[in-house]
């Protein structure tokens, strides 16, 4: 029993959704700092750092919430990787 | 599904504070896994401090390993089955190979911790045999008794300066964390990692200078650099002391005769 939990729990470290994302992008054109977007939506400024580098995959809301703060859409802030690759070749 | 209400959803709710969690989202799913993480290597450690006293000839502490292991493992299937989320159905569609590994580690080590308190049960001593030597009491004397005594009083002070230790790290990490970023890190990690500490400290009093400087004109005369770390503008602290100072040496003088 104990093991069926352990490969669970060493499963769910794994694969998070990788995207490459334009947030950094955007929030220049804004002339915001990382600190005031992450203050804007309510994370810490390393969630905004791990966004913008492709580390963390935001849940809907924050990706909601960062996209009404930089005026954009989702769409147009978060690109899955695969659809990147597609879309360069 | 009833996932939310009811005394029992209460208490597990109160139990693990999910209301009251600190931090963002992703800091909480990185919490989620270092938890995770935990709990693996807690179980590996407890299948090995299990299976070394059952080779000693213990009983009761392999028994209570076992049962501790049982209890956490059923309590996290009854959480997720609360949540609909089915470990068993789940762990049967992992990766053939690690759950192979997984399995055989767990279920070997569990078989050999019965069968060690089995022959412990049977033959009326472990497998293994500690040398019998008094290293308690008043009486003990020896290296081995000097030893025990060192041990118990290096692990109390060691208790005591790992307490002191996170207690100053904690109050310098919210102290970090306060920190205002410079603009010149703006884009980059903050506060600077890979950097001595006085290195960093003068970088913190820098940007503080920087922004207190950039408040115009509020330091007053006599204070030319303020080197406090705090926010900018008039709120500024020292200038405030400084201000009060002033005024204070001002009301005391014209109430001077003469």
């Amino acid at each position: 029993m104990s093991s069926m939990v352990n490969i669970l729990a060493m499963g769910s470290a794994q694969g998070a959704l990788r995207t490459t994302t334009s947030v950094r992008m955007r929030r220049r054109e804004q002339r915001l700092t990382q600190a005031e977007l992450a203050k804007a939506v309510g994370v810490s400024r390393q969630t905004v750092i791990a966004v913008e580098q492709g580390d963390y995959a935001p849940s809907v809301y924050l990706a909601l919430s960062i996209a009404k703060v930089l005026g954009a859409t989702v769409e147009e802030l978060f690109v899955e990787a695969d659809n990147d690759l597609e879309a360069g070749q | 599904m009833n996932t939310q209400h009811g005394p029992l959803a209460r208490v597990v709710n109160r139990l693990l504070d999910t209301d009251g969690a600190p931090g963002d989202e992703r800091e909480r799913a990185v919490v989620a896994q270092a938890a995770s993480f935990g709990i693996v290597l807690g179980t590996c450690a407890s299948l090995v401090v299990a299976l070394v006293g059952a080779l000693l000839g213990a009983l009761a502490l392999p028994a209570a390993v076992l049962v501790l292991m049982t209890v956490s493992a059923m309590s996290a299937i009854w959480f997720a089955g609360r949540h609909g989320v089915d470990m068993y159905v789940l762990a049967a569609q992992v990766d053939g190979r690690a759950r192979t590994v997984t399995l055989a580690v767990h279920t070997g080590g569990m078989l050999l911790i019965v069968a060690a308190m089995a022959y412990t049960v049977f033959t009326g001593h472990g497998l293994l045999e500690l040398p019998s030597v008094d290293l308690t009491g008043p009486d003990a004397s020896g290296g081995a008794a000097s030893f025990v005594r060192g041990a118990v009083i290096g692990a109390f002070a060691s208790l005591v300066v790992a307490l002191v230790a996170i207690l100053v790290q904690a109050r310098v990490r919210a102290r970090r964390a306060g920190d205002t970023p410079p603009a010149e890190y703006v884009n980059s990690t903050w506060p600077p990692l890979g950097r001595s500490f006085p290195a960093r400290r003068r970088e913190r009093r820098r940007g503080a200078m920087t922004s207190c400087e950039a408040s115009g004109g509020a330091l007053p005369e006599g204070r030319p650099r303020c080197r406090g770390r705090h926010e900018p503008g008039p709120r500024c602290p020292h200038v405030i002391l400084h201000r009060a100072v002033v005024w204070t040496r001002t009301r005391l003088s014209s109430r001077r005769p003469g």
